[in-house]
């Protein structure tokens, strides 16, 4: 879990270079993917479905950048693009590539619904935090 | 009158383009074109934003009406960029900067780069490598991902720069990611060739299109959200397309089972 802690820190920060990120935000888009991504193998752990996994780590992503973005003043998009996208379905992407070639096409079918879900639900999770009133995130956006 | 009219409605047009041209969502566009406009003391300004353009219209004192457009062909993603103009709007519509000097500095911005190439590179490789060992790789492979991602973005940042179309650069992308991750497997690094190229792609999937898209749906901008939802499926399915070509080449000439 500590590994996962560091890695989710490092791939969302290494994410930060490529999307501009000032620099001193580094640390807190760091923590915002790590957290996520601690949620989701927690949450992985608990429930043993991955499609649920990513829907609380997504609404965990969500609620740290609203409160990171009214702290730092910064866009919430700063915080939430690169920490949100070690759970964008690569994987699944990937898979259902895979089985599509090799013809395998019940598997590819149902890899590629995974991934939609996936996709989906990433969504839902982000959607649900954000339209929460501004109030309970502690002041006025801008 | 008209030309600070004039002046008005340039400074908010200026910071809309810059805001779209780094990657902002549509909404914060709009907002802050009609949060500097309304600052200069116009009641009827309109503002509108899609994801390739920005608007902004104003009615000076006078009666004289000021719109303009500008069109936004290329974007990359900037957050220092957006975070500047944050600042700068910001401290506009509080009163601490006048328009000329507003002026200067978000044209300072817009002619600011961005980090330097290599640093880029670096971080999508060490993004690589972290993700290839937590999406279930070991450390043989996860370093494999980092050369493999490194390897790949010599070309794309080939075809970044005569501003190659992003499906045919994805497709590049995912077919350089499997090619490399295949060549490197082949002289012994790294153990899971799946492990290897999902760690190598991930720095291409489409995280930002798909966060936009939803913030977008959320504003009630469903032109710029279903645009960007299209974006986020057409990278999915480029990255897709070039990994399984590029597979499925290697396999036909070299010989060897897809799936273990």
């Amino acid at each position: 879990m500590v590994t996962h802690f560091v890695l989710a820190f490092f791939a969302t920060t290494g994410f930060c270079l490529v999307f501009n990120v000032p620099r001193r935000e580094f640390a807190f888009c760091g923590m915002v993917g790590a957290l996520g991504w601690i949620v989701y193998q927690l949450a992985l752990l608990a429930t043993g479905g991955g499609i649920v996994s990513v829907f609380f780590a997504a609404m965990a992503i969500a609620y740290l950048s609203r409160v990171l973005s009214f702290w730092r003043k910064m866009p919430i998009n700063l915080f939430m693009i690169p920490g949100v996208i070690p759970l964008v379905p690569g994987v699944g992407i990937y898979y259902t590539m895979l089985y599509t070639i090799s013809g395998e096409n019940a598997a590819a079918l149902m890899r590629g619904i995974e991934t939609l879900m996936v996709a989906g639900v990433i969504s839902i999770g982000l959607l649900i935090v954000l339209s929460l009133p501004r109030g309970l995130f502690g002041g006025r956006r801008k | 009158m008209l030309s600070t009219t004039n002046q008005a409605v340039k400074l908010s047009i200026l910071a809309g383009e810059i805001l779209l041209a780094s990657g902002a969502e549509t909404n914060r566009v709009e907002d802050t074109v009609l949060r500097i406009l309304t600052k200069c003391g116009f009641q009827g300004a309109e503002s509108f934003a899609t994801s390739t353009g920005v608007f902004a219209s104003a009615e000076g004192a006078d009666g004289n009406v000021v719109t303009m457009v500008r069109r936004v062909k290329s974007r990359a993603n900037n957050f220092v960029k957006i975070a500047s103009v944050n600042e700068v709007s910001r401290g506009f519509v509080e009163g601490d900067i006048t328009v000329e000097a507003a002026l200067t500095r978000l044209e300072e911005i817009k002619t600011s780069g961005s980090y330097p190439k290599w640093v880029k590179i670096a971080g999508a490789s060490l993004a690589a490598f972290c993700l290839a060992a937590m999406l279930g790789g070991g450390w043989d492979d996860a370093v494999s991902a980092l050369v493999a991602a490194f390897l790949m973005h010599i070309p794309i940042m080939f075809l970044e720069e005569r501003n190659v179309a992003s499906v045919l650069r994805n497709i590049c992308g995912g077919a350089f990611a499997a090619l490399f991750s295949m060549v490197l497997l082949n002289i012994g690094l790294g153990s899971s060739i799946n492990a290897i190229i999902i760690g190598t792609i991930m720095p291409l999937v489409p995280g930002l299109s798909l966060t936009n898209a939803i913030r977008d749906v959320l504003e009630g901008d469903f032109i710029s959200g279903s645009a960007r939802i299209l974006d986020a499926f057409l990278i999915a399915i480029a990255i897709a397309t070039g990994v399984g070509t590029a597979m499925s080449l290697w396999y036909s000439l070299f010989g060897g089972v897809l799936i273990w």
